[in-house]
């Protein structure tokens, strides 16, 4: 029975791999890493695996071994025989461990350094062995190629990146805590001088009739008139508590009915630039004039009278401006008549007649 | 209704019952926890301390220790007045440190509920405006309740610790 040197390669290949099955392929790699650290030292001394890939001398001594077992399958093709055998494995090991582009370098390396290997033909024969490792092979070179290239793309990218992307967030950061200090001066100001008050006040027009009455009083040489619409209340002064870090005008706080009244220094409130310590002393406040249904009261030394007036006897101001607490002045007895709910949010607020408004 | 009931009424955390005592000062009457009152002396010599703030009145000696005395009234926006018989120097503890509080009299130990307790008048911005921790109307007559630990900042209990 004759066979043709092609049909015994054949064999001869087949047999090799079902030995490679059983074969641990470390001693492959050991080869392949032996040969890849001598055409790219670097790239493997860049590899994560670097000690698995590294061959020690007992792998070597295996492949002297094992070049020598190749031998003694006893062929006509001695000398081809070495290349064949390291072919398939190194097929198989990149089958295996994809992972470096160490070992697809080292199988063309290893290709290119065998002028007598016939390629067509092996491939030829290997094709109905293994029908897809071409296939895989070129897949896994390509695959590991790219990721090779890929990797120092993706830290070049990434340090800049990180670079960028740090003051990014230190600016919002920033910005977040700048938010959060004006969040806190505001509730500040808030708690310190109670609500911010509208620019613009209610128009009190609306409130009163065409005829309305007006109570008259006075405080240190000066009449004021309010709308009785707009009076809570009158109480004679007995005794104020004085509370301590409140504004010159904050007299202090007057118990009457279970509540506490925040009386105010009319005059220090309405003319605090002429209402200096001699004028404070002179001062005889006698009553307080209670603003709507608020905890506000204003001290006046004497109650005028009350009277009945109509609109038009009464020059109001047709913008808030600098003085939202004053309505008009009553044309006849030339006084100022008090935009009540305007007062009461300025006092709120913590704010004196010449405190700027909003 | 007795302060003995008014205790037993309060079962309610929320509507707790806190002692307070009541000192007077330019006529109006303060009240401090009574937790936080150690002892109340009568006036004794105040030794200066050169280079001290100008709320401290000096130091005493209590029984071989040594504590600072705050200037109250100076402290609260009042003018100074002269010391009688009835001046006293109440020693608090606040902010983990002893120190004495010059007042004109001390009164009594009085009963509060949460719920007796107002809100100081919110138009304050000076600085002791912050330690006024609320109001009570008891028999007819405003007890201001005074917050220890905010009668000096942070910077001055500092301060404080190191004369």
């Amino acid at each position: 029975m004759t066979t043709s040197v092609d049909e015994a390669v054949f064999d001869y290949f087949s047999l090799l791999l079902t030995e490679v099955e059983d074969e641990p392929s470390i001693q492959v790699e050991a080869i392949t890493a032996d040969i890849a650290e001598q055409v790219v030292p670097e790239v493997i001394s860049d590899g994560p695996s670097v000690e698995a890939l590294k061959p020690d001398a007992s792998n070597h001594e295996a492949l002297q071994q094992e070049s020598s077992k190749s031998v003694g399958y006893g062929n006509e093709s001695v000398i081809e025989k070495p290349e064949a055998v390291e072919t398939p494995r190194l097929q198989t090991q990149l089958k295996t461990q994809p992972q470096t582009e160490t070992q697809a370098l080292t199988k063309s390396k290893i290709r290119e350094s065998d002028p007598h290997l016939d390629k067509m033909a092996l491939e030829q024969l290997l094709a109905p062995v293994f029908k897809p490792e071409p296939q895989i092979e070129t897949e896994s070179v390509v695959k590991l190629k790219n990721q090779t290239l890929a990797k120092p793309k993706i830290k070049t990218t990434s340090a800049p990146d990180k670079v960028a992307v740090k003051p990014k967030v230190d600016v919002n950061l920033e910005k977040k805590v700048d938010i959060e200090q004006k969040q806190e001066q505001k509730a500040e100001l808030k708690t310190q001088l109670g609500e911010i008050p509208p620019k613009v006040t209610k128009d009190l027009l609306e409130t009163l009739d065409d005829e309305f009455q007006v109570l008259f009083f006075k405080v240190a040489g000066l009449t004021l008139a309010v709308p009785l619409v707009s009076l809570g209340g009158i109480v004679k002064i007995e005794r104020i508590n004085h509370i301590m870090g409140r504004p010159a005008w904050y007299k202090g706080v007057q118990t009457y009915r279970d509540t506490q009244l925040n009386i105010v220094d009319t005059g220090a409130w309405v003319m605090p630039e002429k209402y200096d310590k001699t004028l404070a002393e002179s001062v005889n406040y006698q009553y307080v004039v209670l603003l709507e249904d608020s905890n506000w009261g204003l001290t006046c030394e004497s109650l005028v009278n009350a009277v009945r007036i109509t609109k038009s006897e009464v020059n109001w101001r047709s913008k808030a401006g600098k003085r939202p607490w004053l309505a008009g002045v009553v044309k006849e007895q030339m006084c100022g008549i008090l935009h009540v709910q305007a007062l009461i949010e300025l006092l709120n607020s913590g704010l004196g007649s010449q405190d700027p408004v909003g | 209704m007795t302060d003995a009931n008014k205790v037993a009424v309060a079962v309610n955390k929320d509507d707790e019952v806190l002692q307070w005592v009541t000192f007077r000062l330019d006529n109006e009457t303060y009240g401090i926890n009574v937790m936080q009152v150690q002892e109340v002396l009568r006036y004794t010599e105040i030794a200066p301390v050169p280079g001290a703030p100008h709320y401290v009145l000096g130091i005493i000696n209590l029984r071989g220790n040594v504590v600072t005395v705050i200037d109250t009234r100076s402290r609260f926006g009042l003018a100074s007045a002269e010391v009688d018989d009835s001046t006293r120097i109440v020693i608090i503890e606040a902010e983990k440190q002893v120190i004495g509080i010059l007042v004109d009299s001390v009164a009594e130990v009085v009963y509060l509920r949460g719920s007796e307790i107002d809100n100081a008048p919110n138009v304050g911005t000076e600085e002791s405006a912050k330690f006024i921790q609320g109001v009570s109307n008891r028999d007819d007559e405003l007890l201001i309740l005074v917050d220890l630990d905010k009668l000096l900042s942070d910077e001055e209990w500092m301060e404080l610790s190191q004369i």
